[in-house]
């Protein structure tokens, strides 16, 4: 061998050594796009997911105008596309995935899922498809996650991922992560062995880590805030960091007395940043251990950050709330911030673009460093994002963004905005501003067919910065705590006592009235303005009309749907209805509503602790409950101290919550398979 | 740190050049008075009348010796090492410390590896080539030039005034260039030198510095060029010391204009 033969094999060994980190067929799957929206691979295309209308909407990017549409399941949500341009839609109404061939524009095939299909990915070896279940096939207590083989288009694995699970990440093709909606966490699962990794990752213990310290120690003088509303998850390009969007939510007691500026919601929020409900962005990084390690999350501590703001650390990755700081007397945000549910990342991996739903703008921060540096300002003083674009003229109108995609030429990003059933362009202005973003057109791809009380009430649902449902410097909407209509798992310590959000979907809220725990407000409309101005520091709705779109709008929204009930209940479930009446449920739970619109004393109230029931409960009781839909509502209780329906039927002291005494143990496990089928 | 390395260049180069024979002072034992005097030495027939006719009337031993060997292992300036001899160099200041090892391939030929850190946050590999272009009595000139990897503690797009705005490196480089030098008569006398070369950088840590601005290319290769001047000044016949200053004149827009240079260093042969 010469000495030219020599260097070349040298040369290339390098090479391959070198560049053997680099196969697009081993790195993560694509986050330049999120939730509704997809590019094709050579972004000629542009689909987006209308839910109202069960479309697949195909946008030529050349010209800006839509070509063709495709209709999909009921309810679709997200779109992916694999390597071979097939485009996959998640149909949460129809627990199916379909499945759309590129150029012809029409269904070949539905593929049944679990149960409220949700997050969808394609390996980046364009093999498997992998979709997020709300909930399994039969089980409405965990989600899963169902592996689907490209080649046959039939669902070859179904793991189980945790409670309520939205969100998806692939990280090469043997790795996948999986948010918990309510449980605030991250689930990792091995596509290779397909079993979880890991069923957290800490974001919890990393957000308190302060607390949990002082409280070690016998005193604890912080705040604690628990991550809640993961929607969904994206990694960076090359895989080594992923985001998730969550909404941050106080545990603590909050203000006794309204704050006169912003409600009982203004106060208290993570880092002296946002209200009581406050958008933030948790990073975890890949670890370094064997197979790539396990998840490391990076996390400000949110109880002692205090004194220090959210820039002032040199951090290498973006504060854990997204907010532009405040201004004026009463704190003010200066652009609101609420309820991030889509995310993606620049093909650089610099940027990290967030859709904030609730208050219709696009946040854009930094990916691997927190302080704005000399020459990447930031818009505002005190902020946490480089800039935020408005994705309506008039900030204060909402459009319900929840889709992203940016193109692989790093110069254009779409939103989808699902009220409106429009794709917004946005592109630069050039450099040398921080605020270099605009939006450079909007394109319409489907009109209205919700009734246009509902199309009203859902824009008043989902925002966050209308003055009339929110002040300033609150920033929150009905939708913040009851997420996707339903409820958040949280329990807020309210002046009055502890109270769990209510779950609203599928209840039926004209028939249910008294209203509130504590069953104080005869009427919607006496709830909405106590709620409104006392609570979220709104003006309040100035018509009657207005309130009645509210709800209009509630009493449309699905219900969950329930993996327990089938056509014909068991054995075992029917079993349960027996023993729901011998324990004397049905007293109280009575009805088609499964409540007697009363109020009763169950022995949960809950008098001792720095959050204490008082006032009207005390001598009333509590507001009975809606059981409807009761399986997917966890935890239980206004205290929300019944983890499990378990908790509440084996821990009922003196038979004050039903005479459960009187039931064996097979007639406890039958009445818990019952409840979970109402 | 670019003060520090000035003063002690100043002061280690007026050290060195306050010796009025270095040769003397390096070159022969410290002399005790009390000792018996040697006994003479032979010299050479052609030299001992002289020698012998003047030593009375000055009253001094004459010192025979040969004069000392001259040092000739350079590894900053232009001479080569020569055929399969070694030379390595220590440096540390300004931005960077290294350390450096050449062998010579031919007689005009060296070839070198080093490692030079910016103090840990960037690390980079140098593979260097030294040809020997014209070598006189006192001037030398040769052609240099050094390819490098660099591993940076932090992506590019998290770095602020990082090693990479301070140098003008990338992931790959190279810095062909030629080396002057100067070194006067004597056997110990100081070797000048100024170097210049061209640094080509190449960047394949590429981001987009404003959001949807586009995505840079893959590979932004960015052009610098090199000014330094400095000497070695021997220690021994094999050891020298090293200082040098200089510039970087960076022509990226990310990078700093222009960036001096200290370094102090060790050059030895083997």
């Amino acid at each position: 061998m010469n000495w030219f033969k020599r260097s070349m094999l040298v040369g290339a060994l390098a090479s391959g050594i070198l560049f053997s980190g680099c196969d697009p067929a081993k790195g993560p799957s694509r986050s330049t796009s999120s939730g509704s929206l997809a590019l094709s691979s050579d972004d000629a295309l542009l689909y987006a997911v209308d839910t109202d209308t069960g479309t697949l909407n195909v946008i030529d990017t050349a010209t800006d105008t839509k070509i063709a549409t495709v209709k999909v399941g009921d309810q679709p949500g997200r779109v992916a596309v694999g390597g071979d341009d097939t485009i996959y839609v998640t149909n949460r109404g129809s627990n199916s995935v379909s499945v759309i061939r590129k150029g012809e524009w029409t269904e070949v095939k539905q593929i049944q899922v679990g149960t409220e299909p949700v997050g969808i990915a394609v390996s980046p070896d364009n093999k498997m498809i992998y979709v997020v279940n709300s909930t399994s096939a039969d089980n409405a207590e965990f989600g899963t996650l169902t592996g689907i083989d490209v080649a046959t288009l039939n669902p070859t694995f179904d793991v189980q991922v945790g409670a309520e699970p939205r969100g998806l990440a692939l990280l090469g093709n043997d790795r996948a992560v999986v948010t918990l909606y309510k449980e605030g966490e991250l689930v990792e699962v091995d596509l290779t062995t397909q079993k979880p990794i890991s069923n957290a990752i800490g974001i919890y213990d990393q957000a308190n880590a302060s607390s949990k310290t002082s409280n070690n120690s016998g005193f604890s003088a912080f705040s604690t805030f628990k991550a809640r509303a993961l929607t969904t998850v994206a990694a960076t390009n090359d895989g080594t960091r992923l985001f998730a969007p969550v909404i941050w939510a106080r545990e603590d007691p909050i203000a006794r007395k309204p704050n006169s500026a912003g409600g009982y919601y203004s106060s208290g929020g993570p880092c002296n940043v946002g209200a009581v409900a406050t958008a933030g962005l948790v990073v975890a990084d890949r670890g370094t251990g064997p197979n790539g390690g396990q998840l490391e999350p990076q996390v400000d501590d949110l109880t002692a950050c205090t004194n220090s703001g959210t820039n002032t650390s040199d951090k290498n990755y973006p504060a854990s709330t997204i907010s532009t700081g405040t201004s004026g007397r009463f704190g003010a945000t200066v652009v609101p911030i609420q309820a991030p549910v889509a995310i993606a990342i620049d093909p650089t991996d610099t940027w990290v673009f967030v859709v904030n739903k609730e208050s219709s703008n696009v946040a854009i921060m930094p990916a691997f460093r927190r302080d704005p540096g000399e020459e990447n300002s930031f818009q505002n003083n005190g902020s946490s994002v480089r800039t935020t674009v408005a994705l309506n003229a008039d900030p204060n109108v909402s459009s319900g963004p929840d889709g992203l995609a940016l193109s692989r030429d790093g110069k254009r990003a779409y939103v989808y905005n699902q009220f409106d059933h429009r794709v917004d362009v946005l592109g630069s202005k050039g450099s040398g501003s921080a605020a270099n973003i605009e939006k450079l057109k909007s394109i319409t791809v489907t009109s209205d067919v919700l009734s246009p009380e509902v199309v009203v009430g859902r824009k008043m649902f989902f925002n966050a910065t209308d003055p009339r449902l929110s002040s300033p410097s609150t920033n929150v909407s009905c939708a913040t705590c009851h997420l996707e209509g339903l409820e958040d798992g949280h329990v807020w310590k309210f002046p009055d006592g502890p109270r769990q959000t209510p779950a609203l979907a599928g209840r039926r809220l004209r028939q249910t009235q008294p209203y509130h725990w504590s069953g104080e407000f005869a009427d919607s409309q006496a709830f909405l303005t106590h709620t409104i101005k006392e609570r979220m520091g709104g003006t309040g709705l100035v018509t009657a009309k207005e309130s009645e779109n509210l709800v209009d709008f509630i009493e449309a929204l699905p219900a969950p749907q329930n993996a327990n009930l089938k056509l014909v209940r068991t054995e075992s479930q029917l079993r349960g209805a027996a023993a729901f009446t011998k324990a004397n449920c049905n007293s109280c739970h009575a009805g088609a509503l499964l409540t007697n619109l009363k109020s009763e004393q169950v022995g949960t109230l809950v008098t001792t602790g720095r959050s204490f029931d008082n006032g009207i409960v005390i001598t009333n009781g509590i507001d009975t409950p809606s059981l409807l839909g009761l399986a997917r509502t966890a935890p239980y209780l206004h205290t929300g101290t019944a983890a499990t329906l378990d908790d509440r039927i084996n821990n009922n002291p003196g038979d004050k919550h039903g005479v459960t005494s009187t039931l064996s143990a097979t007639e406890r496990v039958d009445l818990i398979a019952y409840l979970k089928t109402l | 740190m670019i003060r520090v390395a000035l003063l002690a260049g100043l002061v280690f180069s007026g050290l060195a050049l306050a010796q009025a024979n270095p040769e003397e002072e390096w070159g022969t034992l410290p002399v005790d008075p009390n000792s018996p005097k040697p006994p003479p030495v032979p010299v050479p027939a052609s030299r001992a009348p002289a020698a012998a006719a003047l030593a009375p009337r000055l009253g001094i031993d004459v010192d025979p010796r040969p004069p000392p060997e001259p040092n000739t292992v350079s590894m900053f300036a232009g001479p080569t090492l020569g055929q399969w001899k070694r030379g390595q160099a220590i440096y540390v200041g300004f931005p960077t410390l290294g350390l450096r090892l050449a062998i010579g391939l031919l007689d005009r030929l060296d070839f070198a590896v080093g490692f030079e850190s910016f103090y840990g946050v960037m690390n980079e590999f140098h593979v260097g080539l030294k040809v020997g272009l014209i070598r006189g009595a006192h001037w030398n000139l040769s052609a240099a030039a050094d390819g490098m990897l660099a591993l940076f503690g932090q992506r590019a797009s998290k770095e602020e005034r990082g090693p990479r705005w301070i140098t003008g490196h990338r992931n790959f480089g190279a810095n062909p260039g030629l080396v002057l030098s100067y070194q006067g008569e004597s056997p110990r006398a100081a070797r000048l030198f100024v170097d210049l070369r061209y640094l080509i950088a190449f960047d394949t840590d590429t981001f987009a510095k404003d959001p949807l601005n586009g995505v840079p290319p893959d590979l932004i290769v960015g052009h610098n060029a090199t000014l330094h001047f400095g000497a070695e000044m021997p220690l021994s016949a094999r050891t020298s010391f090293m200082f040098m200053l200089g510039l970087d004149f960076h022509g990226r827009s990310d990078d700093a204009i222009i960036m001096p240079v200290a370094m102090l260093g060790l050059v030895t042969g083997l």
